[in-house]
């Protein structure tokens, strides 16, 4: 555990003290907040935070690349990530280690968007089930879109191209259903089974089903061993000798 | 202490190294040279386990680098050519953060960094931001990190290239300090250094060995064959097409 808590703590420094985190974070707070409270006053008699989860999806999307994006390729560039491969470290404790970072840092931003429903609070009865539920829900979301940025991280060489690639991934996946809205069939049934969106809003409305952990978990693992035999791969010849 | 057995590297259907063999022992400071792609940068890499090799055995402190990757890491500093270093941290941190990563027991820390830091002279700036030092200390940090869990091979591609004369004195002397209780294998492309720092010398050419031999021995060898005795007129007589 050590060599992974190690890595977690350099990057999880590293992005704390990042002016580009910190734009990245105050940006996404931004936007969740104003997008929150736009029809905030319009119906607030329905305490709940349906609106707020909906939104979540599009935002995760944009807001979990940007915090992948220098993960992996920022130390490529660097040329530490070398540096990292001659240490008693392992190709999967090093991604792993990245990935627990990015998401304590996720939750560690979700901690701040505690203040809506504390500010419904104030208002009535708020039921604090499906609260909870959404954020666990964020918070696996929020583990998928972390998962595939550090895919995009280890197979790219440089930032922007690292973030493009997870954002079109996780958006790709959250609104995939979409293609499926009005079908029938396998096909269908596939593409809604794969998209993000659909497991995500059971959980968001306080239905925990194993069904939708297991989905969010296969993707995470899914991508994470990907990530690692990408950096393993990059270690063996592209051709063996006769 | 590091042992190369018939071993071969190729990228695609370029064979970087051809089927080598050399060994060096503790205490030894060797020079590996070569034209640019000779195969010098590869056979650091999978000396240091960032590549597996195609075909051949190597052993670094006695352990294999395909088998046991993470015991050779454990037992061998490197440096990389473009010194990598965490730009952003203090120099404490920086080396506290490498120690721990090398798995130094938390009781050690503290003496082993101290004693990277006098050997390397970069106490002054311990508290300082790697990316403020100049480039002479950031070298001195790189060979800091590489040496703070005091490994038995020392693997050095490039430690001088960019410094100025005096910062290449200065790092010339630290290499030759560190070289008495520890395997130094040197990569350079100034073969000034070469003659400064090593005894031995290996000079690869189109991924295969042009000469292993201690550098007296080869610089009486081509004085015999009417060349003058000095390292460029050696290096260009083993490379020259």
């Amino acid at each position: 555990m050590e060599p992974i808590f190690t890595v977690f703590k350099r990057d999880m420094s590293r992005m704390i003290y990042s002016n580009v985190v910190a734009t990245i974070i105050i940006l996404f707070l931004i936007m969740q907040g104003a997008l929150f409270f736009i029809d905030f006053f319009k119906d607030v008699q329905a305490l709940n935070l349906r609106d707020f989860f909906s939104q979540a999806p599009l935002l995760l999307s944009i807001f979990c690349p940007a915090l992948t994006m220098s993960a992996i390729s920022e130390e490529k560039s660097r040329h530490t990530f070398a540096l990292l491969q001659t240490m008693p470290i392992s190709s999967a404790q090093i991604v792993i280690a990245k990935f627990l970072s990015c998401l304590a840092l996720l939750a560690g931003v979700l901690v701040f968007t505690l203040s809506y429903p504390i500010t419904l609070s104030t208002l009535g009865s708020l039921d604090w089930g499906p609260i909870w539920g959404g954020y666990i829900a964020l918070i696996m979301l929020g583990g998928v879109f972390i998962a595939i940025g550090i895919v995009a991280s280890a197979v790219t060489r440089d930032q922007i191209s690292a973030f493009l690639l997870a954002f079109f991934l996780c958006f790709a996946l959250t609104f995939i259903h979409r293609l499926s809205q009005d079908a029938s069939g396998t096909t269908a049934s596939i593409l809604q089974y794969i998209s993000a969106n659909a497991h995500f809003a059971n959980i968001a409305r306080g239905v925990v089903d194993i069904r939708d952990i297991l989905y969010a978990l296969t993707i995470q693992i899914f991508a994470l061993a990907t990530a690692v035999i990408q950096i393993e791969s990059q270690k063996y010849p592209s051709k063996s000798l006769a | 202490m590091i042992e190369v057995e018939h071993f071969s590297y190729a990228y695609g259907s370029t064979r970087a190294v051809d089927d080598i063999s050399f060994s060096l022992k503790t205490g030894e400071i060797v020079a590996l040279i070569g034209p640019n792609g000779a195969g010098k940068s590869t056979t650091m890499k999978v000396l240091t386990t960032l590549l597996r090799p195609c075909a051949g055995i190597i052993r670094v402190a006695g352990y294999d680098v395909t088998q046991d990757a993470q015991l050779v890491r454990q037992n061998l500093g490197y440096l990389p050519e473009d010194n990598p270093l965490y730009d952003d941290m203090i120099v404490a941190d920086a080396l506290a953060s490498i120690a721990q990563q090398r798995r130094i027991p938390a009781a050690q820390r503290r003496d082993s960094i101290d004693e990277a830091a006098t050997l390397c002279a970069i106490t002054p700036v311990m508290h300082r931001t790697i990316d403020t030092l100049s480039r002479g200390y950031r070298q001195r940090v790189g060979i800091a990190q590489a040496i703070l869990h005091r490994p038995n091979v020392l693997i050095l591609d490039e430690a001088t290239t960019g410094l100025d004369p005096n910062q290449i004195v200065e790092i010339r002397d630290l290499i030759l300090q560190i070289g008495k209780q520890r395997t130094v294998l040197i990569s350079t492309h100034i073969l000034q250094e070469v003659s400064a720092i090593a005894k031995r010398v290996i000079l690869l050419n189109r991924g295969k060995i042009a000469l292993d031999a201690p550098l007296q021995t080869a610089l009486d060898a081509i004085e015999t064959q009417g060349l003058a005795p000095n390292i460029e007129t050696l290096f260009r007589h083993y490379t020259k097409s």
